[in-house]
């Protein structure tokens, strides 16, 4: 029970929502992780500053070495500090998890939008897409779209041949095929607002349909987007260390932590615990997202208890 | 009914023809044509024999016009030669798919097996410490890279403890049941735990919904045993949206199999498709991402169709 301070001054949605968020400990502690984790990769360039080491220098003399003073994690198969490694990987991969959401959640709500308003077929002909998007064997197909010739596209060649080529295609190839949840959400939630008074009327003073769709529906599907959108960067990160693991998303030289894993499977024979870190740290990360979209959902969901 | 049936096939069925025309057009955009293979393979190759051979085997043609000469000759049944086993694509294909099914049905079984009693105590006794336990384990399996987990199930059960080969589907020389079943325990053993934590999840969730329902109170009222409450009025109703969320990941386990496949080395549809389109074997790509999209198709139609089975209240 939340004690507001006087029996007749009503909490607003958003403060409802923040107080009983804080009641979820998994989620806050989740919300913690991942700020933490956010500034602490963030801050791997001066980490790596202040104890005077390059992360991507290969000193073969210290290959594989012990977890010591100088390596906290020890070395790789290039002597290459492991810590510090996983630090600029989990920046790559929080930040493509990140940016891949939220595009995702852009097309996706602009689709639902769309869908729910308009209705009729347009609405059947989104849907039915949206649909057969679902029905899609996705990892089959997300590897036949990294693996194409980007000359065949037409792109720049200055483009094609920089080092973070790769980011940009996966958060591109990775978004197409995630939008769809946010779709959905986001068209049955218009479907019950587009029928409420205020846009009856707005509708009636002449509002266009795209400013009743931006500013009266909008704002009312806040909610939804979030959970869902929160929710789906564990799932993207997933993808991506797939993706990256089979050598298709995210290349080398820019660390991720699905590409530290490449290298994992060949050398379980001599250096077992290179494979776990970055494991370890994709799981945690998931798991944050997951707990945190799932508190979100209860705190914002209007029908739960107060 | 029979409406809704004849719209969802003819839906799938749509959706199948687009996609092979999309796949077809992706294949025509990965790096390497057919000629530039021969060039590669044979470097005398002027570019005027390379124009000429393409003219012959038709790659100068426009996109669509070569599109429909292939789907007028696989329609015919003659899906052509995979570069890279030089054999028919189908040869290729049939001990792939039957591979692949084995390895998806029993992991399929197992998690199905364990998750849904799991759900259930995980219902009954919400917030206890025992519903922490399954909660937590749900969550943590649906946020493991299959990947990792079977680097670290080869880790620990092939390289430390050596009980189970680290991949391949047997031991060349012996052919036994027993041989063959060592080489299934890591990969089932994998895909049973991606899959579970959904199940879990949706069959945890889907209870206690249901369990807060009037029916249920009136059961209760009227004096029917916990069990009976349980299993005969709780279950029957949770399990219809728990089939259709069971029949969705069917999809969603194809992916997962296909990491899975390339880890374990394990010859199934997964591996096929990744080293088809790795190593440039248009005719076979082709082909298999078909089939995987008509299997996963197949596992929706199946997905909508038991939905409006099972429950009495849809009625199309």
């Amino acid at each position: 029970m939340i004690k507001s301070q006087s029996p007749d001054k009503s909490l607003s949605t958003w403060t409802l929502a923040y107080h009983k968020f804080f009641r979820h400990k998994l989620a806050v502690c989740s919300a913690f992780f991942i700020v933490v984790l956010a500034a602490v990769t963030a801050s791997a360039p001066l980490i790596e500053f202040a104890l005077g080491v390059d992360s991507r220098e290969v000193n073969l003399l210290t290959r594989f070495s012990k977890p010591s003073v100088d390596a906290w994690l020890g070395r790789d198969e290039l002597g290459r500090d492991v810590l510090l490694r996983l630090l600029f990987g989990g920046q790559v991969s929080i930040l493509v998890g990140f940016v891949t959401a939220i595009c995702a959640a852009i097309i996706g709500t602009i689709i639902g939008l769309v869908a729910g308003y308009h209705g009729g077929w347009i609405d059947a002909f989104l849907m039915r897409t949206t649909d057969s998007v679902i029905a899609l064997p996705l990892l089959p197909l997300l590897i036949v779209l990294a693996g194409l010739d980007l000359t065949k596209l037409g792109l720049p060649t200055n483009l094609i041949e920089s080092d973070s080529i790769s980011l940009y295609r996966i958060i591109l190839i990775v978004s197409l095929v995630s939008w769809t949840t946010v779709a959905r959400l986001v068209r049955g939630a218009t479907l019950t607002i587009k029928e409420r008074e205020f846009v009856l009327a707005a509708l009636s003073q002449g509002a266009s349909s795209t400013r009743i769709m931006r500013v009266h529906i909008l704002p009312n599907l806040a909610s939804p987007i979030i959970v869902a959108t929160t929710l789906s960067v564990g799932n993207i990160i997933l993808v991506e260390s797939i993706l990256s693991f089979l050598g298709l998303g995210v290349q080398p030289p820019i660390p991720s932590w699905g590409n530290l894993l490449t290298n994992a499977h060949e050398l379980i024979y001599t250096a077992q615990w290179l494979a776990f870190y970055p494991g370890i740290a994709i799981i945690l990360t998931v798991v944050a997202f997951n707990f945190l979209g799932d508190g979100l959902q209860e705190a914002l969901d209007p029908k739960g208890e107060i | 009914m029979t409406q809704y049936l004849v719209d969802r096939i003819s839906q799938s069925v749509v959706v199948l023809a687009v996609m092979s025309f999309v796949i077809y057009w992706l294949m025509g955009l990965m790096p390497g044509d057919p000629i530039d293979l021969m060039i590669s393979a044979n470097p005398k190759l002027t570019p005027a024999d390379a124009a000429r051979l393409r003219n012959l085997f038709g790659l100068d043609i426009p996109l669509l016009e070569r599109y429909w000469n292939w789907l007028i000759s696989a329609m015919s049944g003659d899906f052509g030669f995979s570069r890279l086993h030089a054999k028919p694509v189908l040869n290729v294909i049939w001990p792939a798919l039957w591979n692949t099914t084995l390895i998806l049905g029993l992991s399929f079984s197992f998690s199905i097996l364990i998750s849904i009693p799991a759900g259930i105590i995980a219902a009954i006794r919400q917030y206890s410490r025992t519903d922490y336990i399954i909660n937590i384990t749900a969550f943590i399996a649906i946020s493991i890279p299959s990947f990792w987990l079977s680097i670290i199930l080869i880790t620990i059960f092939s390289v430390v403890l050596g009980i189970f080969p680290a991949g391949g589907m047997e031991t060349i020389g012996i052919d036994t049941i027993w041989d063959k079943s060592k080489y299934l325990v890591l990969p089932v053993a994998t895909l049973t735990l991606l899959s579970l934590g959904t199940q879990l999840r949706f069959t945890r969730s889907e209870m206690i919904q249901t369990l807060r329902q009037d029916f249920i109170l009136t059961a209760r009222a009227k004096g029917a045993s916990e069990f009976r409450v349980v299993f005969k009025h709780a279950l029957r109703n949770a399990m219809i949206p728990v089939t259709t969320i069971i029949a969705l990941e069917f999809g969603y386990l194809f992916s997962g199999a296909l990491t899975i496949e390339i880890v374990f080395a394990y010859p199934g549809m997964g591996k096929l498709i990744f080293d088809a389109i790795i190593g440039n074997d248009f005719n076979l790509a082709m082909i298999a991402l078909l089939l995987a999209t008509c299997m996963t198709l197949t596992g929706n139609l199946l997905a909508d169709l038991a939905y409006a089975w099972l429950d009495p209240r849809i009625s199309y």
